[in-house]
């Protein structure tokens, strides 16, 4: 079922929490909303349940209009930050709940809890009681459950954000085979980059109420349409700086405090004239390490240096600015090293100096 | 060093472990004087209660009697009608406690869980019913109970008790209900529940603890409650247990044998009322509801 969200709005007394966010959820797909907290993303998944009712704006299901319709007649499954498992039925009552409400007769409401349970391999704990099960078990029945109506919708309010690093990773390998295997429609909320990476099909980040990027995870990450995008997504994070157009010869674009430029890229010419300052984004790993003062983009000394796995990172600095670069652990790098640091091409960020957006 | 060390090691082992068991007998030495402190009245009115009224006025008292006997209870139940006190104290209780609850409940939800005008203003009202002492209302309770011609009747203790019952039920479970985390109603609001399901099948089991705590409150001030029942009920055969004991006390003599027997039955409903509900007062049902 496709999800259309017009120009919705959201304000508690007065405080916008969601600005007129527009946007087509397509069917089958697995969206993550992700942002810091407080960005209205869990507002908008609760805007989707019908558990808040937008200051304006219009929610569609398929072509049904559903600003009026109440969350029990929604046809939605939900899994909660805290499982809000019902403590006094066992699994079993837990996850026949949806279809009990609905007045399922008996034996198919046994079979599709056994059936949902399987789907989450929790089938030996039915008769058990949510407080007999560790977190991840309470978090399958959680899931079980929003799954047993058989939604057309289902939403996850930070479903993992409870469970320890390892489970974690487990978890939203499970819940994406599990959205596989359904075809659900599924949104999914998380400040967390790297799951919302991982598992999403398309990504909408957000922040402070405003929508700033809806796309696939990857696009995302390489063509970030924003300063805060590019910062959000990423670990270690994205190196922003100061940096200005310069003409010697060939366009070129220096970073603050350095000397020397580096060649502009031709599609950011046209839209940055010499004299233009914006901010450079360079990812860690989109460094090499260089001799050539030709390709220097960056030099500065090793402050920090840490190897963790098959990664070694690095932060240099100069004059106050910090850079952070992951180099290869062969090289041989010393703290107190001054080394030059290249950009790889076309991988360097051109944002706008004072709203951050993306040029080209 | 290291053997001296050991040495003080295990003395101070040793001191320690006195330490442990003189602190447990301290504990427990307090505990039995106020064990003994709070039963010892409970239990000298039993003893009475099986005492001839020689014996209840002998200058040495006896600490259990000596040649016990039922006539009290004989006399209470034969010659006073104390069945049929009980029987108006039980009802009058029972009945002002289930109301009590039932509306309690309903309405500490909605206070509980739904914002709307004038809400601090009607807790406040709510809560003054209970500052007040309950003697400032007998008078108009007593003027509209003889306009509407229910003196004299249960109805009228029923309605009174109710009157200070229901703002206490509804303070003590709006506790409860704010316990309950939203997300749980929330969640079988999606699952597809009607308000009214939600309070039906998730809210109230999980206040069930909360529910018990207050009827079994609702039910000992009502079973215990004197001036009302005093004031409203004329006829002895509507009277209630305090009513029908404090009648004992006659112009010429305290009729204390049958007295300690009465009070020795009255505690019983109480007991039974209490061990009926205390599984769902122990049950810690909200539990392992959200993790954390």
């Amino acid at each position: 079922m496709k999800i259309t969200m017009k120009e919705v709005t959201m304000k508690f007394n007065d405080v916008t929490a969601l600005d007129q966010l527009s946007v087509d959820f397509e069917p089958g797909n697995l969206i993550s909303l992700l942002g810091p907290s407080g960005c209205g993303k869990s507002t908008t998944l609760f805007l989707l349940a019908g558990l808040h009712q937008p200051t304006a704006g219009e929610i569609y299901f398929g072509s049904q209009l559903m600003n009026q319709v109440r969350p029990e007649n929604r046809g939605i499954g939900m899994v909660f930050q805290n499982y809000a498992l019902y403590p006094h039925m066992t699994v079993q009552e837990n996850i026949e709940f949806p279809l009990k409400i609905k007045k399922a007769p008996e034996k198919e409401r046994a079979r599709r809890a056994m059936d949902m349970a399987e789907l989450v391999k929790i089938g030996e704990l039915l008769k058990r009681k949510p407080r007999q099960l560790s977190g991840g078990q309470q978090q399958r029945v959680a899931i079980a459950r929003a799954l047993a109506g058989s939604p057309k919708l289902l939403l996850l309010d930070e479903p993992l954000s409870n469970l320890d690093a390892r489970l974690r990773l487990e978890t939203r390998e499970e819940i994406r085979r599990i959205q596989r295997e359904t075809g659900v429609t599924t949104i999914f909320v998380t400040h967390d980059q790297e799951e919302a990476m991982s598992i999403s099909d398309k990504i909408l980040i957000m922040n402070a109420g405003h929508q700033q990027q809806f796309c696939p995870p990857q696009e995302m990450y390489e063509k970030p349409a924003n300063a805060f995008v590019a910062a959000f997504l990423g670990n270690p994070p994205i190196n922003l700086m100061e940096a200005v157009c310069t003409d010697a010869g060939m366009p070129g674009i220096r970073l603050h405090t350095m000397e020397h430029a580096v060649p502009l890229t031709d599609v950011f010419r046209e839209a940055l004239p010499t004299g233009q300052r914006c901010q450079a984004g360079i990812r860690p790993e989109d460094w090499f390490v260089t001799n050539d003062t030709a390709h220097t983009a960056f030099t500065g000394k090793v402050i920090h240096k840490e190897t963790i796995g098959r990664d070694t990172l690095i932060r240099i600095e100069r004059d106050g600015v910090f850079v952070r670069a992951l180099v290869q652990p062969q090289a041989n790098i010393l703290l107190g090293d001054s080394i030059s640091l290249g950009v790889q091409s076309g991988k360097m960020k051109l944002f706008h100096i004072d709203t951050g957006k993306a040029y080209a | 060093m290291s053997i001296t060390r050991f040495e003080e090691n295990r003395l101070h082992q040793v001191e320690s472990k006195w330490k442990i068991i003189g602190n447990r007998g301290l504990f427990a030495g307090i505990m039995a004087f106020i064990v003994v402190w709070s039963l010892f009245p409970v239990y000298w009115m039993a003893n009475n209660s099986l005492k001839g009224r020689l014996e209840q006025f002998s200058s040495i008292p006896t600490f259990y009697p000596h040649a016990p006997t039922l006539e009290n209870y004989h006399r209470l139940f034969q010659e006073m009608g104390f069945l049929g006190t009980i029987g108006n104290s039980a009802m009058v209780a029972f009945v002002s406690s289930v109301l009590a609850v039932a509306f309690g409940s309903l309405a500490a939800y909605a206070l509980s869980r739904y914002q709307f005008k004038g809400k601090q203003v009607l807790l406040a009202w709510i809560l003054l019913t209970r500052i007040f002492p309950p003697v400032a209302f007998v008078i108009p309770l007593y003027s509209i109970m003889g306009n509407v011609g229910l003196l004299n009747t249960r109805i009228a203790l029923i309605l009174a008790y109710i009157v200070f019952n229901l703002p206490f039920a509804i303070w003590m479970l709006i506790g409860f209900f704010s316990e309950i985390p939203i997300e749980i109603e929330h969640s079988a609001q999606v699952d597809g529940a009607s308000p009214f399901q939600v309070f039906r099948q998730i809210v109230l089991p999980l206040v069930a603890p909360g529910l018990a705590a207050t009827a079994i409150f609702s039910f000992v001030m009502s079973w215990n409650e004197f001036m009302y029942a005093m004031i409203f009920i004329q006829s002895p055969d509507l009277v209630t247990v305090p009513v029908a004991l404090s009648g004992l006390v006659t112009e010429y003599l305290v009729l204390w044998g049958p007295m300690s027997a009465g009070g020795i039955l009255s505690t019983i409903p109480i007991l039974v009322f209490v061990i009926f509900l205390q599984d769902y007062l122990i049950k810690g049902l909200t539990l392992g509801a959200v993790k954390g």
